[in-house]
Formats: C-alpha cells, structure tokens, sequence
C-alpha cells in the first residue's frame, strides 16, 4: 500500500526539472561570450561579465525545466549585465571594439583579416540601441532560436523577430551594406 | 491597389533561413517583382551572414578564470558531502570532522603570514592593464582587484598565481617609488588573523594588521575569501587606506 501511495505521490508531482550541470557550462563559453562582448562593447567587461555569469549559477545547484542551458545562461548574463553595469551608469563602449583596439584571442589558425573583420561587426553591435542589440546578440552572436531569445529576453517571438530585423538592418548600414 | 509590405518577421526569417511553407512561397513570389523588396533582403542576409561569421572564441584566460570558479564551487559541495558521510559513521566522529571543516583557517590551512610571504617572490606574469576606472582587468579569484595608480599612485607591476597548503593563493604586486607592496587572495575558508593583530576600519571595512618583523601585514576579508596586503617600505596607514578603499563601491566587499 505504502509503494502505491508512493507510486501516486511521484505522478501528481509536476516535474522539477533538471539540474544544471555545471561540468557542461565550459562548452557554452565561446557563446556566451559573444553575446557578452555584443552586449558589454568591450572585451574586458565581456569576460568580466561572462566570470560574474558563471559566478552566479555556480553558487548553488540550479533546477532548469528546459533543455535550453544556453538560454537560461543568457538570461543569467543579461541580468548580472544590467544589475550591475548598467547600475554603474556605463553605456557600451564601441570605441573599445574600434579601429585601435585590441583584437581578441583568435580561434588557431583564424585569418588576421577575419578577426578585423569581427571586430567591425561587434562594434557595429555594441553601438545599437539596447532592444535591438540583446536580440541580436541572442540569436546572432549566441545562436539562439527565436523562441528561445524570447524566453531568455522575456518578451514575446515576434518582438524578438522585428528587433532583430532592425538591429541588423543598424548593422548592414554601420558594414556599409548597401545591396 | 498596392500590396501590403510584408512584416518585418517575415524578412528576418526568409533572411537567416527559417521562414518555411506558404509564408515563404508567397514571399518569394513578390520579391521577384519588388527589386526594393529584393535590396532589403539582401541587406538583412549580408548582416545575417556577417554576424554568423563573426569568429570570437573566449580567451584562454577567462577559461582559466571559469575553471576556478568551478573548483571553487565544487570544494564547499565536497566538504558537506564529507560531512554527511561522516554523521553517518557516528555522532562524534562526525562533530569532530565538522570541527575541521568548518572552523575558519582549519587544521591545515595556510597563515595569513605564510600568505604575506608571497610579498618576497617574484612576479610570474606581466603586470595587469588597468580595466574600468579604479579596476585592473584582471581578477583574483573571482574578485576584482583595485587599480590604485591614479588615486595612490602605486602602479600594478606583475602577478603571480601559487597554492599554499592546498588553497589557491593569486597575488598582485604593485610598486610606487621603488617601494614594493603584494596583495594576495587565498581561496577556502576565512583565515584566522596573526595573533595580536590590531584593528581598525577604513570605508566600513573591518582590518587587521600587524608588524612581523618589520614587514606590515593587513588582513581583511571580501566577500568570503581572505585578502593580505604586505609590504616592508610602506607605513600602516597607507596600506589600510589602500586595503579599505572601495573604488567608489566597484570593488566588492
């Protein structure tokens, strides 16, 4: 009786998700840290950022409901990001991405040329207003899908798409894309 | 009659690939007669394209950095698993155990003054840049750490990372005037002050210091981790100043 009871017990409890495994949050690092320097303008915040990120979620064992541990990550970042650099009145610096900055670690074997070239496309980011910039940096730079940048960014998928269309569209005239 | 312009979720879609089925065909239909419509398309798939090409990787130093984070988080995990195990063996062997575990500076632990002697060693590592206004980019352990050039005029000028009796131990070597002073923070538990260490306080903050044979040592803690700021050329009060000054609150304590 007390093994069905129990049995009962386990169906009616809705599920408590999974726990994050903080063994896997290494092989997230490479996007979350471009969505960083996409939201921060400048690679030594990003990395700052990234480090109070993954300070945060490791201070205790997190319950996830989804499969989605770069999203919730992504949400993580962008709350440490506006608690506290936005608290300190600093606005991304795209002047920190400019033409004299200094290039981030490249991948081996990445081309001087494509690093330059990344560089302009993250200062063109940064220099977006901040609706569209966190769209961007979602789907873009982290490589979120549309439901779940808007599940990151509590708001709806369509918001996420027209920011997103915006935000590129800054991006395209900032590369002097002109078609 | 003019046909609506498709929205904007329709582009960004047809534009990164995602847009399918009826939405898409219809879409396509009226891109080959509306070159307008073409031109900005094209404008949303050459950002699309530029941005997905975008090759960052995180540097090795913040791996580095997440690495310790890790195993920081991992030791207090272990500790209470120990613990549980030891409850279970018996009621006084595990009050024992606890003892150990939880007293700060426990048996084992390194002295604040062992960690003061990292102060005479040589820096490994070349002096950090500074960051944002009153930090340098750099952490120790996590914690940001104070770029005292403009405000004090003491310049960072290397870095070395040690493990003393098993704790993590990262120390700042800053100079000013040929004067040579270290800041080090160990991981773990909270380390006991030198006995007979004096107190006071600068900007709220508790610290502790002591002379050891001519050489001063300051202790304090933030946010858990003990910090040691020593030196054989600077008076007590410089280095309380600089052990307690906050750097307008972006320094965490």
């Amino acid at each position: 009786m007390l093994i069905v009871v129990s049995a009962l017990a386990v169906v009616n409890t809705p599920s408590p998700g999974r726990e994050l495994d903080p063994t896997s949050l290494g092989d997230h690092l490479d996007r979350l840290y471009r969505a960083a320097v996409g939201l921060c303008g400048s690679h030594a915040d990003a990395e700052d950022l990234v480090q109070e990120t993954f300070v945060a979620v490791l201070r205790r064992p997190r319950l996830l409901r989804s499969d989605d541990d770069v999203g919730y990550l992504l949400r993580v970042l962008r709350n440490t990001f506006y608690s506290r650099y936005r608290a300190e009145s600093r606005r991304p610096r795209a002047t920190d991405l400019g033409e004299h900055a200094e290039l981030p670690e490249p991948r081996p074997g990445t081309a001087p040329e494509v690093m330059v070239a990344s560089r302009e496309v993250l200062a063109a980011v940064a220099a977006l207003p901040e609706p569209y910039r966190e769209a961007v940096a979602a789907v873009d730079l982290a490589g979120l899908s549309y439901r779940e940048a808007a599940r990151a960014l509590e708001t709806r998928e369509g918001t996420i798409m027209s920011r997103l269309h915006r935000g590129r569209a800054q991006v395209a005239k900032s590369l002097g894309y002109t078609s | 009659m003019t046909r609506p312009v498709p929205e904007h979720s329709e582009l960004t879609a047809m534009a990164d690939g995602t847009l399918s089925g009826r939405r898409r065909r219809r879409l396509e239909e009226r891109l080959v007669s509306e070159p307008e419509l073409r031109a900005e398309l094209e404008r949303q798939r050459l950002a699309v394209a530029a941005l997905r090409s975008t090759d960052l990787a995180a540097p090795a130093s913040l791996r580095e950095r997440i690495e310790v984070e890790r195993e920081r988080a991992r030791a207090p995990a272990r500790r209470r698993r120990l613990a549980v195990g030891g409850a279970l063996a018996g009621a006084a062997a595990a009050a024992v155990l606890a003892l150990l575990l939880i007293l700060p500076g426990g048996a084992g632990a390194p002295t604040v003054v062992e960690a003061s002697e990292l102060a005479g060693r040589p820096s490994t590592e070349p002096p950090p840049r500074s960051g944002r206004p009153g930090l340098l980019a750099v952490r120790a352990l996590g914690l940001p750490m104070p770029d005292w050039a403009e405000k004090f005029g003491w310049e960072a000028t290397g870095l070395r990372r040690d493990e003393i009796d098993g704790r993590d131990a990262v120390t700042v070597f800053y100079e000013k005037e040929g004067r040579r002073i270290a800041y080090t923070v160990i991981s773990g538990d909270p380390l006991d002050p030198p006995d007979g260490a004096a107190s006071a306080a600068r900007e709220g903050t508790s610290l502790r210091y002591i002379d050891d044979r001519g050489r001063v040592i300051v202790t304090w803690e933030r946010e858990g981790f003990t910090c040691v700021l020593s030196g054989r050329d600077a008076p007590p009060g410089v280095l309380l100043d600089l052990a307690g000054w906050r750097a307008q609150g972006k320094l965490p304590f």
